[in-house]
């Protein structure tokens, strides 16, 4: 059952770095991941359509603690070993699906930001892609006999049909003519446009030469050029991971809350009708924001009903192949298997280097549960890092005995989710709009 | 001056003249007034005359019974009216034996007679009828009847007894001196029997009229009174003679004295209190009498007899014969209940009455209601039988059929008794309010099935509301042990099928699936008795159709604990999710709901979410932060049915082997799954669609791999030195690096080099692309 393979010293580091400061990890999850082969599964046939040019769409469904965050994180290293590029961000407050205040515009910079390659799976891949496009272009013109801007022009025809694609279409022209020239200005100039930073039109003009810039409205269909665009760099896909859904639902104001809710529902129409090519959705969210029928998805009436369509698990049955995929809360088992994969990990992957044995995690587990309750299943984070700083002091003092050390160890409550501060947006009153008028 | 005095002359002169003047026609007036009062007195005593007793003389003659007197077949006419049958004193002058007016008996032919009107009744018995004084359509009424051959059986009692009274004088008082009285005494006799034969008095003329009949009959030929049969009904503070005849004689016998004796008895004691149900439902007060008179004191009472002899008073019908002459006197002594016994039997009796107060009540509101459902909820329960009217025994027999249909069997769950429409109850009990029955009135319909042997939901006495027009009710059958108010369990049980109930309706009719659950659960259920159960299921049967919502839901829960509760609530989800599905119209639902246990709504989410991943509240929602220690310390995470386990805190770790050994596989499929990704390189170089020369490395175009020739030289660059080397091939550097970490990534599974400021080149990775 267990894996020989060695594990590498840096993936190592790395995991632990990750876990004991409390956030999932970017890279070598596989080592970690306990149970939830029919979840992945699923995801890595999605994985596998938006890499043949299909599009996906995945409500990813836990409570706090669940393991949303490390799941999402999982797929994305999936579709990025898949080589399809991912782009993750968090909503907030300040980071909307569809807003008139630059809210979109900012998830937008944000997912930019957060675009990630296998080379560079933590993010800050634009530059890499666009040039790749470049590269591409330049290989083939230098196959062909053209000049390469000829074949960028051509390869640009593709995007400019749809919509903001010829806008795009300039700015990565713009890029290669930069890079021609030794302009670098220009350059990073056309990476910025890409990155969502212009927020006017004359900025965009005096430094491109375009007439537009990526902005609220223009969010998602620039997401689908994007997804196009990449596929013309020779990568096979775009897959966007959002995560903290529920932001949408605490969104006070109903007519910006439902608007939200409209783009979610034109994404997930694309998807289901493979409108969008090569992209991939995942949404990251608790059980309230997918059912509260007053806010929550449920409550926007068309997405309700295409998303209410799977029934679920009943007496082992499972059906994984609706919009939405629920993620079961974490049991005592898992965490024992957990536990179990972390000092695998510790050890590097080798059996005999374990610090502590069998009994020595159900002793572990027995601490916690005195210390804070069942909360050290339902919510690991604080399991986790206790756990790994044990290890570590096992380590670093052969002299010492794992239960001596238990009881010694520290398990700190985890204080659920933090109540991000709910923009109160001035509510309208509901009938001020020709509350009097008088000719 | 002097004028001036002249004037004040004048003026005192005219207002002595009219002084004068109004004192005079003062007089006159009121001499005018006083004539016109005494005119109209006058007027009124003519007027009156016609109907006034004439004032007596006291130095007339009294008058002549015998002239007077009409004997049988001396044919009469008067005022046109041809009578035959005599008996009846006819004349102008006969006083009264009292010799204070004239007999009430006799028949003056001057007076007037009207004809037939409606005016012909015959006045207040109270103040004693005569013929003088009755209204002449009443004389005429009284005539026609005489004259009919006294047979009409619907003539006014009055009659009757004006008739009466002058057999009465005849028989008794004309007989001590008139040897011809006392010849007619038998012909007298033979009539009064005719009569009582004919006519049936109400109480307590007949009693009276019998000891007439009695009094004649010991007083002339000196008969036996026969006494075998307890008399029928009395006056109050008198008894019959036969009456006290035949108590004195089963005193002389010592014999007990039975019921139907005892209750005449009590009812015309002076002592008893005889009070409204007494009189509005005699029938049903001696029959329940007679039941807790055999109960208490068996088969009789024994009276003693007193020192005295038993002296029988006559009452004369007359009211102008002197009351209360002792007409005879009896060998027998007379009976006296002992003083204790007596006392105790008043009580007793007050106690039947008290007993049937309610039905009394109910019958007084409306007479005709007497033998039907309504009121005979109100009655004793061992006096229901006795008291049924046709519709009472029609709707048992209808009830008794429909609680029988058990419908069971492989395909459908066992549903107890049969749905019926309400309507039908509404038949046989007509209620007070139009729209349906009060609270009271179903509880004693649901009192009166259970009597019978059946149930019926909803059952007031255990929650349910009362039935309404065009509801609908389920009749069961019922064990008679079955208890009569619901046990907290039995209703904690309810209120949870109430809540599924609604769940399961939510989106139209309850599917055959989420009936067989709640069914089940019903079943299963270890804290209901097997009538509870039974009752449950006709409960949950009445719900599926009438689904009566949360009205008074909250009420009820108020008993009910947290723990509880929760338990509904999770309970609630599985029902929900039963179809395999929680539609957001049950979610709306359940939010509801939830609200009504006093649950926190938000957790409707977190429970739907456990139970739609693994369907148990075990692995319910996270919890974390102070508001959730509650929760913890309510075992919130109990399964409905069981015994609440005690709060996570205080349970420890208990591994389930089998689950960390399926976790495991599990996880061993997943990290397989994962592995072969990982380190999957199988598929061919990323596509770059220059075609590839001969001399390419490791999947790269030939810029790329001349590139990465020189690359590959030295092990580290400074990022301006790559720069440079990437613009020397034609290339982008950041696309290039990009192309050559791709590659190097398909080959060895990691980048060749970091993208920093100083690229420095890993040699493994080198090596093998280089391979």
């Amino acid at each position: 059952m267990r894996k020989n393979k060695k594990i590498r010293p840096k993936m190592r580091d790395a995991i632990l770095q990750s876990l004991r400061a409390g956030v999932v990890p970017r890279q070598g999850l596989q080592h970690i991941q306990v149970g939830r082969a029919g979840e992945v599964e699923a995801l890595l046939s999605e994985i596998e359509r938006i890499a043949d040019g299909g599009s996906a769409i995945r409500f990813v469904i836990g409570e706090y603690g669940a393991g949303k965050t490390f799941f999402l994180n999982l797929i994305r290293s999936i579709a990025l070993e898949k080589k399809i590029i991912t782009a993750h961000a968090d909503l907030t407050p300040n980071r909307r699906l569809q807003a008139s205040g630059g809210q979109a515009r900012t998830l937008y910079a944000e997912l930019m930001r957060n675009l990630a390659t296998r080379t560079k799976p933590d993010g800050g891949a634009l530059p890499g892609v666009v040039e790749r496009f470049a590269t591409s272009a330049l290989g083939e013109a230098g196959a062909r006999g053209v000049s390469p801007e000829t074949v960028i022009g051509e390869r640009m025809d593709h995007l400019s049909e749809m919509v903001g694609g010829y806008n795009f279409a300039t700015v990565i022209t713009a890029y290669w003519r930069g890079h021609d020239t030794g302009n670098d200005q220009l350059k990073s100039d056309a990476v910025r446009w890409l990155r969502g930073e212009f927020s006017t039109k004359t900025d965009a003009r005096k430094a491109l030469g375009v007439r537009g810039f990526i902005d609220d409205k223009s969010f998602y269909d620039h997401l689908k050029l994007m997804a196009r665009f990449v596929r013309l760099a020779g990568y096979n896909g775009f897959m966007v991971c959002l995560d903290e859904m529920v932001n949408l639902y605490k969104i006070q104001h109903t007519r910006s809350r439902n608007s939200n809710y409209e783009q979610i529902l034109r994404i997930l129409n694309d998807s289901l009708q493979g409108a969008s090519e090569g992209l991939g959705f995942l949404m990251g969210g608790t059980p309230v924001f997918l059912m509260d029928t007053r806010r929550g998805l449920y409550s926007y009436e068309a997405l309700q009903s295409r998303l209410a369509q799977n029934t679920f698990a009943r007496e082992g049955l499972v059906d994984l192949s609706g919009p939405v995929l629920r993620l079961a809360n974490l049991t005592p088992e898992d965490m024992y298997v957990l536990l179990d994969k972390l000092r695998h990990v510790y050890a590097a992957g080798d059996e005999t280097a374990y610090l502590v044995p069998d009994e020595g995690l159900t002793a572990f587990m027995e601490h916690c549960n005195k210390r804070i309750g069942d909360s050290y299943f339902r919510t690991p984070r604080t399991t986790i890092k206790s756990f790994v700083d044990l290890l570590s002091i096992l380590d670093q003092n052969p002299d010492a005995t794992w239960q001596e050390l238990i009881g010694q160890t520290r398990v700190e409550k985890d204080p659920g989710p933090v109540e991000e501060l709910v923009e109160n947006e001035k509510t309208p009153p509901e009938n001020d709009e020709l509350a009097s008028f008088r000719l | 001056m002097t004028e001036y005095w002249i004037l004040a002359v004048v003026f005192l002169f005219l207002f002595l003249l009219w002084v004068l003047y109004r004192s005079v026609r003062k007089k006159i007036g009121e001499s005018r007034s006083r004539s016109y009062r005494r005119k109209k007195k006058e007027a009124e005593r003519i007027s009156r005359d016609g109907q006034k007793d004439v004032v007596i003389d006291v130095q007339e003659p009294p008058g002549d019974p015998e002239e007077c007197w009409t004997p049988r077949g001396r044919e009469i006419s008067i005022r046109g009216h041809t009578i035959s049958g005599g008996l009846i004193y006819v004349g102008e002058h006969l006083w009264n034996l009292h010799n204070r007016g004239v007999e009430p008996a006799l028949i003056d032919p001057a007076l007037p007679i009207a004809p037939h009107s409606k005016r012909n009744k015959m006045g207040s018995f109270k103040r004693g009828l005569s013929y003088r004084r009755i209204s002449p359509a009443a004389r005429a009424a009284y005539l026609k009847w005489l004259a009919g051959g006294r047979r009409d059986p619907s003539i006014d009692p009055g009659c009757l007894f004006l008739f009466l009274y002058g057999l009465e004088r005849r028989a008794l008082f004309d007989a001590i001196t008139s040897g011809a009285a006392r010849s007619q005494i038998p012909e007298i006799v033979r009539e009064i029997k005719r009569l009582l034969h004919l006519h049936h008095f109400h109480d307590p003329f007949e009693s009276r009229v019998q000891d007439l009949l009695d009094a004649l009959q010991a007083a002339w030929p000196k008969k036996r009174i026969h006494s075998n049969e307890p008399p029928r009904g009395g006056y109050q503070g008198f008894y019959s003679w036969r009456f006290e005849f035949g108590l004195g004689r089963m005193v002389a016998g010592n014999k007990p004295i039975p019921v139907d004796w005892i209750l005449p008895w009590v009812m015309l004691h002076p002592d008893a209190r005889i009070r409204v149900p007494a009189k509005r439902c005699p029938e049903e007060l001696g029959a329940l009498f007679a039941k807790r008179f055999q109960e208490t004191f068996g088969d009789g009472v024994r009276f003693k007899a007193s020192k005295s002899r038993l002296r029988l008073r006559y009452r004369p019908l007359n009211p102008t014969i002197d009351y209360d002459r002792i007409l005879f006197k009896s060998n027998l002594y007379e009976p006296l209940a002992p003083k204790g016994l007596a006392t105790r039997l008043f009580d007793f009796f007050d106690r039947c009455q008290t007993e049937l107060d309610p039905y009394s009540r109910a019958l007084g509101k409306n007479p005709g209601a007497r033998g039907s459902l309504s009121a005979l909820a109100l009655l004793p329960e061992d006096m229901i039988e006795s008291c049924m009217n046709r519709e009472a025994v029609n709707f048992r027999a209808w009830a008794l059929e429909k609680s029988k249909k058990e419908t069971a069997g492989a395909e459908k769950p066992e549903e107890p008794g049969a749905l019926v429409e309400v309507d039908r109850f509404f038949i046989a009990w007509p209620t007070k309010e139009k729209g349906g029955f009060l609270a009271p009135e179903a509880m004693g319909l649901a009192r009166l099935l259970e009597r019978w042997g059946m149930g019926v939901e909803p059952d007031p006495r255990f929650g349910g509301p009362p039935f309404k027009v065009g509801g609908k009710a389920v009749l069961f059958e019922l064990p008679g042990n079955a208890s009569t108010e619901p046990a907290p369990e039995y209703a904690a049980a309810a209120i949870l099928m109430r809540l599924s109930v609604m769940i399961a309706a939510a989106n139209g009719d309850a599917s055959k699936a989420e009936r067989a659950y709640l069914n089940n659960h019903v079943q299963s259920d270890l804290s209901l008795s097997k009538e509870e159960k039974r009752r449950l299921l006709a409960h949950l049967r009445w719900l599926l159709a009438a689904n009566p919502g949360l009205h008074g839901v909250k009420k009820r829960l108020r008993g009910v604990s947290e723990a509880d509760r929760r338990d509904m609530g999770w309970f609630l989800i599985t029902a929900a999710g039963v179809d395999g599905d929680i539609r957001p119209d049950e979610i709306k639902l359940l939010v509801k709901l939830y609200r009504t246990l006093d649950l926190d709504p938000d957790e409707v989410y977190s429970h739907i979410h456990a139970f739609s991943t693994d369907g148990s509240p075990e692995n319910g929602p996270a919890a974390t932060g102070p508001s959730d220690e509650n929760r913890e310390a309510n075992g919130a995470s109990a399964r409905p049915g069981e015994a609440p386990v005690p709060g996570g805190v205080e349970r420890g770790v208990s591994l389930d082997m089998e689950g960390v050994r399926r976790k495991m596989e599990e996880t061993a499929k997943v990290s397989a799954v994962l592995e072969n990704i990982f380190t999957e390189d199988t598929e061919p170089p990323v596509a770059i669609s220059s075609p590839a020369p001969d001399e390419t490395l490791a999947g790269l175009d030939a810029s790329h791999t001349a590139m990465f020739r020189e690359l590959a030289k030295r092990p580290s660059w400074t990022r301006e030195e790559f720069e440079t080397l990437a613009l020397q091939f034609h290339l982008p550097p950041d696309g290039a690096l990009e192309n050559i970490n791709e590659a190097a990534w398909d080959i060895s599974d990691e980048p060749l080099c970091e993208d920093d400021d100083c690229i420095e080149l890993d040699p493994d990775v080198l090596k093998e692309m280089l391979k």
